[in-house]
């Protein structure tokens, strides 16, 4: 039962150990499986309450994966979830249908494509209500009235309650989304590129939308995005995900002024900065993701790594914690983490290298 | 990029040799049972060639509205499209595809062959019964005289140039298989087998974390210089503008209010609306205050609003003036257009900014 487990860590909101989530790849006339994707490979994390943790990587790292692990729109390999809500805590990875129901009240996820994640005969009020009805919301007064307040708070003129989704265009499809995860005020919300299909304007107020949000009802948030720019603004701390693992967490200003995995470097140096006068320098990474279904020995960095060594070719680094500043601590999977120095991102630069 | 004349130094010849694509006064308005939506409401822009415009607004404005109706791939029924679409054919004609109906024989020599697009959803314009292999192929095989043999083997040497690892297998995956970034790369690599003359890239790496975004844009970039290609990338990122874009349009609400020279919007951007964009924009330099969101919300698209549509979230207009009519378009620099009554006086410094 859901309420059995003991609560050891009531400051976190999310707490996942160990998870994996391996695809089949089937072939042939008889589909036998002939090997698997490796999409989540082992990752250890939590969330505490009220923070925002940003889960940044590659395209194909796995942080769609992740999130929908979380939330059990997928079963996990292995590995355990514990999604807390007051009193409550749902042992996510192994609850039934049933249950899933009623945890889904804790936790809710704002989708990556705002264009497949609502079903085009819905009405954007039968859209945003679905959860209410799913949770015995039966009035359908009671149900219009939250509509309309909700879709005041996302942004959305109330005139479009009886539109379809392909009269939208894309931002404002994403309002929909949002909109109808916030229906049940939930804990945790796994926003997966939450704001990527938005112009600047709309997305600086969905940012503060949800950092009111998160103020006003202490909501905490499992950020996905791959823009730095967003992350850097947004989030409390940072986990970098490499091909399935975790290879990198700390406090967000603390980890852009100063990366320790070379991949979180290589990242940061390819924020495109809002200046036509700057060239930037990105480090193009040499080669390609790794494949996950066949996952390269050693560190799983280290074809792509300019600073690679015998050893990272050889053994497994595991994610160790090193000293940050202040009372924050670091956790990097990097063999040779002590000895380099690598340069970070934002912040006034410290020289300016050309006129600007 | 660096050194540019003004256009009355040109001679009518030079100007239309270097012109590629000029859009007069396009409308594409769609007919609802709501009323009627102005996604498009008189655009009037220029792209020349070997150069890249980058497009700019509010979610909704009409951006992709306005690259799917140069490609004519809005539905018609509901929408309506008036104005014109010069294009300057690969052939030397210069034709209006505004003119030609839906099924028009020119439209599917044009598309797809000349211009072709990269969209902003990267799943719904791959079928999901069929692997990416043979939807690239099949590009090749409609536009080109080419074997299914050779068709092949430009697509798997087109997957493989956008950086997809083992081509000759990824071939034969089917799109659910791919990550988002790879079907990203998938379309670009569909979009560029038949080395189209204008490449219309609609959001192309929103999907894609910044390393694979750098490669992607890099991509673009060195393709557009190999193959003389002009490009037109309609994006929300103004990182991404400044990077790609030698020439910059800003649409709010149907209407481009402010065009010009990449440096001159950044450095000198006129428009109240373009200026708060770039306020609205997180950087890495202030990270702890709040972003300054633009006040209000876009106005619902069914009403017309009298004059200028950016009044109301305006902290600079004055009622009378603004909402007398729809300001024209003035010059306040070389090549560098606005649409606000507000810098009508600023004309006369044209060049100094
Ligand atoms: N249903 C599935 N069957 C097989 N493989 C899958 C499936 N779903 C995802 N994968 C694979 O798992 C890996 C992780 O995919 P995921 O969508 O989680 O990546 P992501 O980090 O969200 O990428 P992006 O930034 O592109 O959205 C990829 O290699 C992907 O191809
Ligand atoms: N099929 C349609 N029927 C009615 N209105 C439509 C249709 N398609 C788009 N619109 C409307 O046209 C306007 C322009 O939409 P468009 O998709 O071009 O915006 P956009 O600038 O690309 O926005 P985003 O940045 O969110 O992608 C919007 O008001 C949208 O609601
Ligand atoms: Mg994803
Ligand atoms: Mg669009």
């Amino acid at each position: 039962m859901a309420e059995a487990v003991v609560d050891r860590e009531p400051t976190k909101v999310l707490e996942v150990e160990n998870l994996k989530k391996h695809f089949p790849i089937k072939a042939g006339l008889l589909r036998r499986q002939v090997g698997q994707v490796r999409a989540v490979d082992g990752v250890s994390f939590h969330v505490e309450a009220g923070e925002t943790l940003a889960l940044v990587g590659e395209s194909g790292c796995g942080k769609t994966t992740t999130g929908r692990l979380i939330l059990r729109a997928l079963s996990p390999t292995e590995g355990t979830i514990l999604i807390r809500d007051g009193e409550r805590v749902w042992p996510m990875h192994r609850l039934t249908a049933q249950e899933l129901r009623s945890a889904r009240r804790s936790a809710q996820m704002i989708f990556q494509d705002p264009f497949h994640s609502l079903s085009p005969r819905m009405t954007v009020i039968d859209i945003i209500s679905e959860p209410l009805i799913l949770n015995g919301v039966r009035s359908g007064s009671t149900r219009e009235r939250r509509v309309r307040e909700l879709m005041d708070v996302v942004g959305l003129p109330q005139q479009y309650l009886n539109r379809y989704p392909h009269a939208f265009s894309g931002g404002q499809r994403q309002r929909i989304g949002i909109a109808r995860a916030l229906a049940l005020n939930p804990k945790l919300i796994v926003a997966d590129e939450p704001v990527s299909a938005l112009d600047v304007s709309i997305q600086a107020q969905i940012l503060n939308l949800l950092q009111d949000l998160q103020s006003e009802f202490g909501l905490s948030y499992l950020f996905i995005s791959h823009d730095l720019r967003v992350v850097a603004h947004i989030s409390t701390r940072v986990a970098v995900m490499y091909v399935g693992h975790i290879v990198e967490t700390g406090v967000t200003e603390d980890l852009f002024t100063r990366p320790l995995h070379p991949y979180t470097e290589a990242l940061l140096s390819a924020i495109p900065e809002p200046d036509p006068h700057v060239d930037s320098e990105e480090i193009v990474l040499a080669g390609e993701v790794a494949d996950p279904s066949h996952p390269p020995a050693g560190c799983i960095f280290h074809p792509r790594c300019a600073y690679a060594k015998k050893v990272c070719r050889e053994e497994v680094p595991s994610l160790r914690r090193i000293e940050g500043r202040g009372e924050s601590s670091r956790w990097v999977a990097c063999h040779l983490a002590d000895e380099l120095t690598l340069r970070g991102a934002g912040l006034p630069a410290p020289q300016e290298s050309e006129g600007g | 990029m660096t050194e540019k004349s003004a256009p009355t130094a040109l001679s009518r010849a030079e100007i239309s040799a270097d012109v590629l694509l000029e859009l007069k006064d396009l409308h594409t308005h769609f007919h609802t049972d709501d009323g009627l939506v102005r996604a498009v409401n008189g655009v009037d822009l220029t792209l020349r060639r070997g150069r890249t415009l980058g497009v700019v607004g509010e979610s909704g404005c009409g951006k992709t509205i306005l690259s799917r109706t140069v490609m004519r791939i809005v539905p018609e029924p509901p929408a309506s499209i008036s104005g014109h679409i010069f294009w300057h054919r690969q052939n030397g004609e210069i034709v209006d595809l505004a003119t030609y109906p839906v099924k028009a024989r020119q439209l599917r020599e044009v598309r797809g062959k000349e211009i072709s697009m990269i969209f902003q959803e990267p799943m719904s314009s791959f079928s999901p019964i069929h692997t990416i292999g043979n939807q690239i192929a099949e590009a090749l095989l409609v536009h080109e005289r080419v074997s299914k043999k050779e068709a092949q083997e430009r697509t798997i040497e087109m997957i493989g140039m956008v950086g997809i690892s083992q081509p000759d297998k990824r071939f034969h995956a089917y799109p659910f298989e791919l990550s988002g970034g790879m079907r990203q790369r998938a379309m670009i690599a569909m979009a560029l087998v038949c080395r189209p003359t204008l490449l219309i890239a609609d959001e192309p790496t929103t999907a894609l974390d910044v390393t694979v975004e750098a490669a992607i844009l890099k991509l673009i970039k060195s393709l557009q210089a190999q193959l003389g290609m002009t490009v037109m990338i309609i994006t929300h990122d103004l990182g991404v503008i400044a990077k790609m874009a030698d020439d910059v349009a800003v649409m709010y609400l149907g209407k481009v209010v402010e065009q010009g020279p990449v440096e001159a919007i950044f450095d000198a951007p006129q428009h109240p609306y373009t200026r708060a964009l770039l306020k609205s924009m997180p950087r890495l330099s202030n990270t702890g205050s709040r972003l300054e969101a633009i006040r209000g919300n876009v106005a619902d698209p069914y009403t017309v609003l009298p004059g200028c549509a950016f009044f109301p979230r305006c902290g600079e207009g004055e009622q009378d003036r603004c909402t007398a009519a729809m300001p024209p378009l003035v010059e306040v620099g070389d090549d560098h257009l606005v649409r606000c009554v507000m810098r009508e006086g600023v004309a006369h410094g044209r060049g100094s900014g």
